[in-house]
């Protein structure tokens, strides 16, 4: 029955796929050519540093010293919650949905006006937890699609893709509260992110992704950088710096590249002794990486901004979904749970992770933890109700 | 090193005070491509739906092996750890531009007829039965545990090393993968609900 199944399998790839003699040959070529010709990292010291201890090259830009000391991450620093409070603070919200969206994760809240925006195929629309009220805000055009959506405060941004040309997306920005809309057509914008007022965005053309940033209130835009390695993570944008990442071609070293909103100019660049780097969120002036070793199995690191150093973070075994998110001290991780996996919320101490039972009544797996600037962790369940959990861990 | 699973399991020598010769390098990586390279190719297909991009990914995945074969100690196998970049390589893929790209236009190919690549085209004349169907829509999860198991004949032990979950999450994910692919066993062959 065994080869039954995976004689099914097989026939459901194309025969031809295979890794022909050719091919062989070609990559016996490459990998000598790789080991005869490889460079010797620029941070040899590094490297070592993947089998115990997790270290952090920073290198020089805009006069940074070359650090490379790995560092026992300084005690808690910020103000702890009550445990009683945390769990009092639990919510839970179900948002009339259609059946299909409910699928979606794409989902905002507003911590102010308790507003969760969040889209649909062809809609926008937002949820007032206090009111129950649902209101459209952005209808797609005919025969076209919102893609992606970023919020925050008052600005809502999405891409929207027209079926006759889905080479290009238009870019759209409206200031809430307003009808009106800023378009920019014919660019091929995907992956909108909103600080404060700028977006961070990334284009495609010839040269490759491009990141770019937009300032909301004058629509003045600067490219910030231009990819030109595998990206293994998403363009980050919070508390005005955004960090981008792509694989260096030194092995197993993967670069970050830190820009400021304001001045659109690169603060610093980071080099991780990894072969990939993903989940890359900035809080209080730190950032939390999953780094991969070369057996890729991942691990999570927080990198202090002010001394440049990365500390790995002591995890329990961590879901294969790689979910995370952090806030000052706080994490939600995605953890193993029975038939699969949940989130669960530790606070980080000392460089390990204590495991708080905040969301432990919470019978159903909870997938995608964010977090709002103000400090509040929304979590989608799994049911098909879509149920949205909110839970504030700062003042 | 014990084989694992009924693949025959290559095996490097522990790491001594040299290195491996350059001609005994090239002689286990081309035995590495000989005895896994198609599966892999193919469960590399299976995920990424591109058979350039499912290349690519072996291709960087036997070089990463040439690169590290003074460094094994003897505590991992050969398969497990192909078979591991491997799906962390398909992973990343995912992730990646080049995916989000493909995701999008999958995502309006139903509004675009005429727009098939010849990739959308190879993909439609595939011999799919209705349990490869089934099993092509689970979630990754499942999908995943179902491919390492039931086609590369990956142990629940091994799954769990490439995948870096304990072995109950595998089974779990086997026993879940399979009630929602509709799979049952017959005495011979398989049903599909």
């Amino acid at each position: 029955m065994r080869e039954s199944l995976k004689r099914e399998l097989d026939k459901s790839v194309p025969g031809d796929v295979t890794l022909s003699d050719v091919k062989k040959r070609q990559i016996l070529k490459a990998a000598q050519e790789t080991v005869g010709g490889r460079k010797v990292s620029r941070a040899p010291k590094l490297l070592p540093a993947l089998a115990g201890v997790a270290v952090i090259g920073l290198a020089g830009v805009l006069g940074y010293p070359y650090v490379s000391d790995w560092q026992e991450p300084n005690a808690s620093q910020e103000p702890e919650t009550p445990l009683w409070q945390l769990e009092e603070s639990l919510q839970q919200v179900t948002i009339p949905r259609s059946e299909e969206s409910v699928m979606d994760n794409t989902i905002f809240y507003n911590d102010e006006t308790g507003d969760f925006i969040f889209k649909e195929e062809r809609a926008i629309y937002s949820y007032n937890v206090e009111d129950q009220s649902k209101t459209l805000l952005v209808e797609a055009g005919e025969e076209s699609l919102i893609y992606e959506v970023a919020y925050e405060g008052e600005w809502l941004v999405w891409t929207e893709v027209q079926e006759m040309d889905w080479d290009n997306s238009t870019l759209n920005v409206r200031k809430l509260g307003s009808s009106e809309t800023v378009s920019i057509s014919d660019v091929n914008a995907m992956m909108p992110v909103i600080d404060g007022d700028h977006l961070g965005y990334v284009t495609f053309g010839s040269g490759g992704p491009t990141y770019r940033l937009m300032d909301l209130k004058t629509g003045e835009e600067t490219i910030l950088h231009q990819v030109s390695a595998t990206a293994d993570s998403y363009l980050e944008f919070n508390e005005g710096l955004l960090v981008a990442s792509e694989r260096s071609d030194l092995e197993g070293i993967t670069e970050l590249f830190i820009y400021d909103a304001k001045s659109g100019k690169m603060t610093a660049e980071f080099e991780v002794p990894s072969v990939a780097v993903s989940n890359t969120q900035v809080t209080h002036n730190k950032i939390l990486i999953q780094f991969f070793d070369e057996n890729f199995s991942g691990k999570l690191a927080v990198i202090d901004l002010e001394t440049g150093t990365m500390s790995e973070i002591e995890t329990p075994e961590l879901g294969s979904s790689s979910l995370a998110a952090i806030y000052g001290n706080y994490v939600a991780l995605s953890v193993p749970d029975g038939e699969g996996e949940t989130i669960q919320l530790f606070e980080l101490e000392g460089g390990a992770l204590t495991g708080l039972p905040a969301l432990d009544t919470i019978e159903e797996q909870l997938i995608t933890p964010r977090f709002t600037d103000e400090g509040t962790l929304y979590l989608n369940g799994e049911a098909e109700d879509g149920t949205i959990y909110l839970l504030k861990v700062a003042d | 090193m014990k084989p694992k699973g009924s693949q025959r399991c290559l095996t490097v020598r522990e790491k001594g005070g040299e290195g491996l010769e350059k001609r005994e390098k090239d002689r286990l990586l081309t035995e590495a491509m000989d005895e896994y390279g198609h599966y892999l190719v193919r469960l590399a297909y299976s995920f990424v739906k591109e058979r350039t991009k499912a290349e690519d990914i072996v291709q960087d995945v036997f070089i990463r092996y040439y690169i590290n074969l003074d460094n094994f100690e003897g505590r991992s196998s050969v398969k497990t750890f192909l078979y591991r970049i491997t799906v962390n390589e398909c992973h990343n893929h995912f992730r990646s531009w080049a995916h989000r790209k493909i995701e999008l236009t999958n995502k309006l190919s139903p509004l675009l007829p005429g727009k098939n690549s010849a990739e959308d085209m190879a993909l439609a004349s595939e011999k799919s039965s209705k349990v490869a169907d089934a099993v092509a829509r689970l979630p990754l999860k499942y999908r995943e545990v179902l491919w390492l198991h039931y086609y590369a004949e990956l142990s629940v032990k091994e799954i769990g090393e490439v995948l870096n979950v304990s072995g109950n999450t595998v089974k779990t994910r086997l026993v879940r993968g399979r009630q929602q692919a509709g799979i049952t066993f017959a005495e011979e062959g398989i049903d599909h609900a």
